[in-house]
């Protein structure tokens, strides 16, 4: 275990102050990315203490004359060591000892971020969720658990063939979520007796992590050894971090001092980088030649409202720096000043804007873009039938008539009445007569029972869903759909038999052997077709 | 000097003039503007009856369209009374009936968005009988949350993926948020569907966002913003006609069957109501694998065939030949050609056989008829 991985830092001449009796020995500190360990340069006594069992660190005060680092352990244990080069005078003791504690530190926050990662891809196990999922739609839907059991518990049909069609993993939903602008203000507050109560709920968490990701360094630091979460986020949100007149200085003591540090840096920064637009550019168009010589103070008004200004921007800026970093990596094309990752499509809709000589809203509609002619012959018309003058002033009279005259009713008895009685009686005989004899008589008269009735149906359901299978691989356009189609028209030749075989009755099983038999003879038309 | 303050500077005048807000935007006595919108409604819909519709271009009439709406708070605003989520309801079942009416073999798939998240409410389908069931399914109390426009796109990419290269894939959006939140570079998103011939259009309820703009402008889709009811009708029936197809899709021969109605003699059960019985004895066969349908169009779920009766097929021919918008005329006398009735005020005179026909008769020819009776 010790030698695998790259020691991330040594230190020799380290003395580890067993609890017991005896000296302390002497020996070496090596810190890994998992563990840190430290070997006894006299005995073959090692002392490794894996990252899991860590919860934090502390140093000896400047004025001991022992330079010391002590390990803080779960179980409250302490392991310290002291750093004892004879060779180095105590300020590079105390330099070596701070690298020490600043590699374990980072090497820290990394481990947990990873086992943090860890359980949450554990706990998304995609296989187990698509499995769930599955069984939820066999739940819900009756028929479709029937086909299931039929073809493919009978290995008619493989599962594969089942769920590509009735699991659809894309295509469903969008998941991914954009932070709100005013995320923050929307946290539901609730007015105590001593205070205020905020209701914090894991999106909100997430939120808050990638817009600032210095809290969620934070989190992974304090949490939960030096700190519970309740009393983190008490503290975010009582700090002068998120406050918006921070004039003062943040106490030192306050966890997210540092943070406030780095903030304002930021901000500093990105007020110092320019966009350049041509048309807003008035220092190109300025004539104020004095200005150079010119010299006015830069009065900055640090009044609340500046501050709050630089905060709001702030915040828009590292929301919209969350959508840059997920989305693609893809380098712009245009000016490297703009240093606006993924935003190429936009930098040339306004380079386009520009450059354009012309506006777009003064100019006249411009012809229809790209079309292309359809080429129709002018025999491809409808005909038209062509009345002549008397009779269509006859025609029209006699609709106007009706409609002025009659109501709806009357005119669709007239209608009947024109008929000839006795031709209308024929017709209607004949019409009797044919559908008695090709007559199909209802479901519920093909079987004796109810429970052959759904042994029917279901038969029926199975004949579509493998038909819908064969005709899903035709044509083959690979070896795997050749190989399919192939299974395919093997399956339906016997299951043709099995229903043959069965103990249902002929008729009701017509219309399926119909089907398989149109499938069959396209696939020997086609077997046919590849032999020539 | 006091005088020139409150009347403003010159300047500030003379560049109100030119914009002529106050000849757009009328205001009445009680300062409201709804008659100058609904003038305004009203020319549109002339406007669209006027214009010439191009003949003989190529058009894709095998549509599949992806209806996205937005499930936002926005949408339970009252600004378009009762609210705007029952008045894009009732727009949607017209247009649905509308559509299905016009472009037979089309399919139309629907998309909600809420709360930043895109969900897929119902797959692309010919039956226009699933898809109203699920808009009925949707009610007001489920908006909520705000609206995103990157993953409604994405998700009608991941389902418009998968068709053939002949078909005109299409995405209707209707917006009623002023602003979306996305998970990344909703430009890149445009880029993708610019790429993959996806023609996406918006229908906007509360102001023109110019993310929106781009989007149509990229992709040659529409925009516009519906100012009322019935305007957000108008807007949904353009989107009824079918669209120029682009150069760049393709065009295959495709394999079509024109199955009887008749008789069906076996014991059979139909493919659109497998729990119950067919509607009547009366009933297609799937040419091609022998399935039975109720009703066509549609598509065999079989062997995936497109099964059409010829005469709505034919249908799709008056797309390529629209009849030709007739000429507004001042009247005094005189009687409409096809009904008779007494023509006062305006009348609309055909460019071929100059006849002249009443309003309504006008809409009529226009709408559903598509020849002049007075040509031949």
């Amino acid at each position: 275990m010790s030698d695998e991985s790259e020691a991330l830092l040594r230190v020799d001449h380290v003395k580890y102050r067993k609890a017991g009796d005896g000296k302390s020995p002497i020996g070496r500190l090596a810190l890994f990315t998992d563990f840190i360990e430290w070997r006894d340069n006299a005995s073959p006594e090692v002392f490794t203490c894996k990252f899991i069992r860590i919860n934090g660190q502390r140093v000896s005060p400047p004025h001991k004359s022992k330079v010391q680092l002590q390990l803080i352990l779960k179980n409250e244990d302490q392991a310290t060591f002291v750093f004892l080069n004879p060779s180095a005078s105590k300020e590079d003791l105390v330099k070596e000892r701070d690298a020490v504690k600043e590699a374990l530190q980072s090497a820290l926050v990394k481990h947990r971020h990873r086992v943090n990662e860890l359980a949450k891809s554990v706990e998304s196990q995609s296989k187990q969720v698509e499995l769930q999922a599955k069984q939820k739609i066999l739940q819900e839907d009756r028929n479709l658990e029937k086909l299931y059991q039929n073809l493919v518990a009978t290995k008619l049909i493989t599962p594969d063939d089942f769920w590509s069609d009735y699991y659809q993993k894309e295509g469903v939903s969008e998941d991914k979520i954009g932070i709100n602008g005013a995320f923050l203000a929307n946290i539901v507050q609730q007015e105590g007796t001593n205070g205020v109560r905020l209701n914090l709920n894991p999106e909100i968490i997430q939120a808050i992590y990638s817009t600032y990701p210095a809290v969620q360094k934070k989190n992974l630091e304090l949490v939960p050894h030096e700190m519970s979460e309740e009393n983190f986020w008490k503290k975010f949100f009582q700090s002068h971090y998120f406050h918006r007149e921070r004039e003062v200085l943040p106490n030192p003591k306050d966890p997210f001092a540092e943070c406030v540090r780095d903030d304002e840096e930021e901000m500093t920064k990105m007020t110092a980088e320019k966009i350049q637009r041509k048309r807003f550019d008035l220092e190109h168009i300025d004539d104020n030649g004095l200005r150079d010589f010119i010299h006015k103070s830069e009065s900055q008004q640090k009044s609340a409202k500046t501050t709050l200004i630089k905060r709001c921007n702030y915040l828009s800026e590292k929301i919209l720096a969350t959508s840059w970093r997920s989305g693609e990596a893809a380098p712009t094309t245009s000016a490297a000043a703009n240093q606006k990752k993924g935003f190429g499509v936009l930098d040339r809709l306004v380079a386009e804007t520009e450059t354009r000589l012309e506006s777009e809203d003064l100019a006249t509609k411009e012809a229809e873009d790209e079309v292309q002619i359809v080429r129709i012959s002018s025999s491809a018309k409808a005909s038209q039938a062509k009345y002549s003058k008397p009779d269509m002033t006859r025609y029209k009279a006699l609709v106007t008539d009706y409609f002025q005259n009659s109501s709806v009713e009357d005119i669709l008895h007239r209608n009947e009445m024109l008929l000839d009685q006795q031709e209308m009686e024929t017709w209607e005989m004949e019409e009797a007569m044919e559908t008695d004899n090709n007559e199909v008589p209802p479901p519920e008269n093909w079987c004796q029972s109810a429970g052959d009735l759904a042994k029917v149906r279901d038969v029926h359901s199975a004949v579509r869903e493998i038909c819908r299978q064969f005709w899903k691989s035709f044509p083959p356009i690979d070896k795997a759909s050749e190989e399919k189609l192939n299974r395919m028209a093997g399956t339906l030749s016997k299951y043709r038999d099995d229903i043959r075989n069965s103990d249902i009755s002929k008729e009701n099983l017509t219309h399926c052997i119909q089907m398989i038999d149109l499938a069959v003879d396209k696939f020997e038309a086609y077997e046919m077709k590849k032999m020539k | 000097m006091d005088d020139d303050e409150q009347k403003g500077y010159t300047w500030e005048a003379g560049y109100a003039e030119g914009l002529n807000i106050n000849d757009v935007l009328v205001e009445d006595e009680g300062g409201s503007i709804e008659k100058s919108i609904a003038k305004y409604v009203a020319d549109s819909k002339r406007k669209a009856r006027l214009t010439k519709r191009p003949e003989r271009i190529r058009l894709g009439i095998m549509r599949h369209v992806m209806i996205v709406i937005d499930c936002s708070r926005f949408m339970t605003s009252k600004a378009m009374p009762p609210s705007r989520f029952v008045v894009v309801m009732k727009a949607l079942q017209t247009f649905l009936d509308r559509f299905f009416e016009q472009n037979p073999i089309a399919q139309i798939g629907l998309i909600t968005c809420k709360d930043r998240k895109a969900d897929r409410l119902t797959m692309m389908t010919g039956n226009i009988r699933v898809l109203k069931e699920s808009l009925n399914t949707l009610t007001e109390a489920f908006c909520g949350g705000d609206f995103s426009l990157q993953n409604a796109l994405q998700l009608a990419c991941a389902n418009l993926k998968g068709m053939p290269g002949h078909v005109s894939r299409e995405v209707v959006l209707v917006i009623s948020a002023l602003s979306t939140i996305d998970p990344g570079n909703i430009y890149s998103t445009i880029e993708t569907m610019k790429r993959m011939n996806i023609r996406c259009s918006a229908i906007g309820l509360s102001a023109e966002m110019f993310v929106c703009k781009e989007m149509a402008k990229a992709t040659k889709g529409e925009y516009s913003v519906a100012l009322d009811p019935d305007h957000l009708q108008l807007l949904f029936s353009k989107h009824t006609l079918p669209p120029s197809s682009a150069k760049s899709s393709e065009c295959n021969a495709i394999h079509v069957g024109f199955p009887h109605h008749e008789l069906i003699t076996t014991r059979s059960f139909c493919v659109c109501h497998p729990d119950t019985k067919p509607i009547s004895s009366r009933g297609f066969i799937c040419t091609q694998c022998g399935a039975r349908h109720c009703s066509i169009p549609a598509e065999c779920p079989v062997c995936k065939l497109t099964l059409v009766a010829a005469p709505q097929l034919a249908r799709a021919f008056r797309h390529l030949q629209p009849l030709s918008a007739f000429e507004q005329i001042e009247v005094t006398r005189g009687f409409c050609y096809a009904c008779e009735t007494r023509l006062s005020g305006e009348g609309f005179r055909c460019g071929s056989c100059q006849l002249v026909f009443c309003l309504d008769c006008d809409t009529l020819l226009h709408e559903s008829l598509h020849v002049c009776p007075g040509c031949n």
